[in-house]
This record gives structure tokens, C-alpha cells and sequence, in this order.
């Protein structure tokens, strides 16, 4: 079993954990949205060139941790255990938070039911972060 | 107090959207019995504190009707229970609330916004990632597991409230015992980072 973490997804993944965490071209495409192609990596009309093709890819797979940078993202992998995780780079969240914009996100009430912060449209909101620990 | 703003400022066009940084859902669940006309959401992978730059709870985000951020993640006590041991007046939070819902005043512009933001560094960004981890591996009772990614994730992040103390439940450390006062001591010595704003502190 190999599972990626990423935002609040727990994505089920085709992976060879045998030494590195490698996926195939089309599970990072369908994971990232970004497209492996003769010029790099590319999502619209944005690609990432691949600099360093000895480490990103082997054998037709991408390792998820090498190419993670290159997507403006960030991963940890831990193949003997069969699971990653991934999120923005820092520099892609410290811009996200810059641009004053509030993040969406989705998260499950009590109840079970999933809440996003655009079902408060039109509402000032005061976000409470709190635990009981 | 929480449930006392939500009453007074929801009609003026106020929502609290309480987020429990936290997996344990039978005292969120307690928690929530108190303020009942609280939205209430469990945030398990720490989610909303990276994306809002919370380093420790109880902490508040300002987003105004545009669903931008007016207020940036800043410690917010509800009542003035742990006045002593923080040294924060949870009152003047509380009526910088008052002044921004019912007369559209702010306290910040948008540029001390930024200024006043924990943006992550790649070591944060990491350690976030670890303790994601670490929460997947003790579902699947992997102790060994977990623990290695914590210990990475504190490595990583060690003055950090949300990682370091928010982890003790899942190492069945006492977040309010021994360990806790040893690591406040050492937050201390570092020069107590944390929020930038202070408000309402006292020291």
C-alpha cells in the first residue's frame, strides 16, 4: 500500500517503494496536475525543466521527493512504511499568505459533515484555532 | 466568552469558525458542548495551521467579508483563566473584535498584515510534513512509525507550540505534565518565539 498525504487527501497511489518513493508519470500528473513532458514538468503553459534527470526520474518513474521542488512543492517520503506527504514549498505558502488572500479549506464538523470556509461568503469570520491539549 | 461574541456580534455579521488543531474528538466534543452556536471543526493534519501560519492555539484569524485577511494569526484567549501562567489581557482582543464588526475599524493595515505573519520556512513546511505522517501512522498503530516522524517533525520545528506540544497526546505524554514545563523552559531560553503581535500582553 502506498498512500500520499496532501492537503487533506489521502491519496491510494501506484508506487515501487523498493528503495525510493517512484510513481509513475501519469499517478504524479493525476496527483499534482503536472504533466511530464521532453521539456520538463508542465501544468498549462508552465513548465519546469528537469536540471538534474539522474536523480528526478528512474527508469520512466519520477521520485516524488527530487521532483517535489520542481513543482513548487515539498515532500517527505517514507518508503518502508508506504506512506508521503506533500504540501507547498515554503516559498509558495509564504507568497500564498502575502497575497492577504484567505485559503479554502474543507474540514469535517462533528457531525461529519464537510464545512469550507466558503460556505461563510458575505460573513466576517473570526477563525478560532484551539485544542485540548 | 467565545459563545458570548458569537451571540452579541453574529447578528452584526460575525461567524467564529472554531478549528481543533487536534485528533482527540471525544474532548473536541466536550469542548463543543460549551459553545453550542460555535461552528465546530476538526482539523486533524493541521491543515488550516499551516495554510494560516498558527504556531500555537488558542490562536485567531480576522477574514473579512471579501474573504480576505484582515488580522493575521495572533494568540486569543477567551477568558483570562491562564492570565497568570500567559500574561495576555484576553479583553483587548476582544474589543478590537468589538470595533471591527460593529463599526468596520481596523487595528492593522494590510502591509503590518504581512509584516505580522508566520511565514514558514522550509524546516517548518517540513516538520508539518512529518507530523502528518506520524498522525496516518498511529491510525495504523504503528508506534515505531510514529515516533520516528515525530521525533523528526520536533527536530525540525522544536520551538513550535502546534508541533511540539500539540504531539505529546500521540506520545501519551501528559501535554500539561513534566515534559510540557521542560519544554516551555527551553521555548524560553530560545526567546519565546512565536506570534509577532502580542495583543493584550502584559510582560
Amino acid at each position: 500500500m502506498a498512500t500520499v498525504i496532501y492537503d487533506t487527501e489521502h491519496v491510494e497511489v501506484e508506487a515501487d517503494l523498493s528503495s525510493r518513493w517512484l510513481m509513475t508519470p501519469e499517478a504524479v500528473e493525476s496527483l499534482t496536475g503536472w504533466k511530464l513532458k521532453p521539456e520538463g514538468f508542465c501544468r498549462g503553459d508552465v513548465c519546469s525543466p528537469i536540471f538534474n534527470p539522474d536523480k528526478v526520474l528512474s527508469y520512466g518513474m519520477v521520485d516524488l521527493q527530487e521532483a517535489a521542488p520542481l513543482l513548487g512543492l515539498l515532500a517527505v517520503t517514507d518508503p518502508s512504511r508506504g506512506v508521503a506527504a506533500l504540501t507547498a514549498s515554503a516559498h509558495e505558502r509564504a507568497d500564498d499568505m502575502a497575497s492577504l488572500k484567505a485559503p479554502d479549506f474543507t474540514l469535517e464538523s462533528l457531525s461529519g459533515d464537510p464545512v469550507s470556509l466558503h460556505d461563510f461568503n458575505r460573513r466576517k469570520v473570526l477563525l478560532l484555532a484551539w485544542s485540548s491539549w | 466568552m467565545w459563545q458570548q461574541l458569537q451571540e452579541e456580534l453574529g447578528p452584526e455579521g460575525l461567524s467564529i469558525i472554531a478549528v481543533a488543531i487536534d485528533s482527540d474528538v471525544d474532548a473536541i466534543r466536550e469542548w463543543a458542548a460549551h459553545v453550542p452556536n460555535l461552528t465546530v471543526l476538526i482539523d486533524r493534519d493541521y491543515i488550516v495551521a499551516e495554510r494560516y501560519g498558527i504556531v500555537n492555539v488558542p490562536a485567531s484569524v480576522w477574514i473579512d467579508e471579501q474573504g480576505h485577511i484582515v488580522r493575521p494569526a495572533d494568540t486569543a484567549m477567551g477568558d483570562d483563566r491562564f492570565r497568570a501562567f500567559a500574561h495576555i489581557d484576553s479583553g483587548v482582543h476582544h474589543e478590537l473584535l468589538r470595533a471591527w464588526v460593529l463599526r468596520g475599524e481596523r487595528d492593522l493595515t494590510d502591509s503590518q498584515v504581512v509584516e505580522n505573519m508566520e511565514r514558514p520556512t522550509r524546516e517548518l513546511q517540513l516538520a508539518r510534513l512529518h507530523r502528518r505522517i506520524a498522525v496516518a501512522l498511529h491510525d495504523r498503530g504503528d508506534t515505531p512509525g510514529t515516533n520516528t516522524h515525530l521525533a523528526a517533525a520536533e527536530a525540525l520545528a522544536p520551538y513550535d507550540w502546534v508541533i511540539r506540544r500539540g504531539s505529546m497526546p500521540m506520545r501519551n505524554i501528559d501535554p500539561f505534565g513534566a515534559e510540557f514545563f521542560e519544554f516551555v523552559e527551553e521555548w524560553q531560553e530560545a526567546g519565546s518565539p512565536g506570534f509577532r503581535l502580542r495583543t493584550g500582553r502584559e510582560d
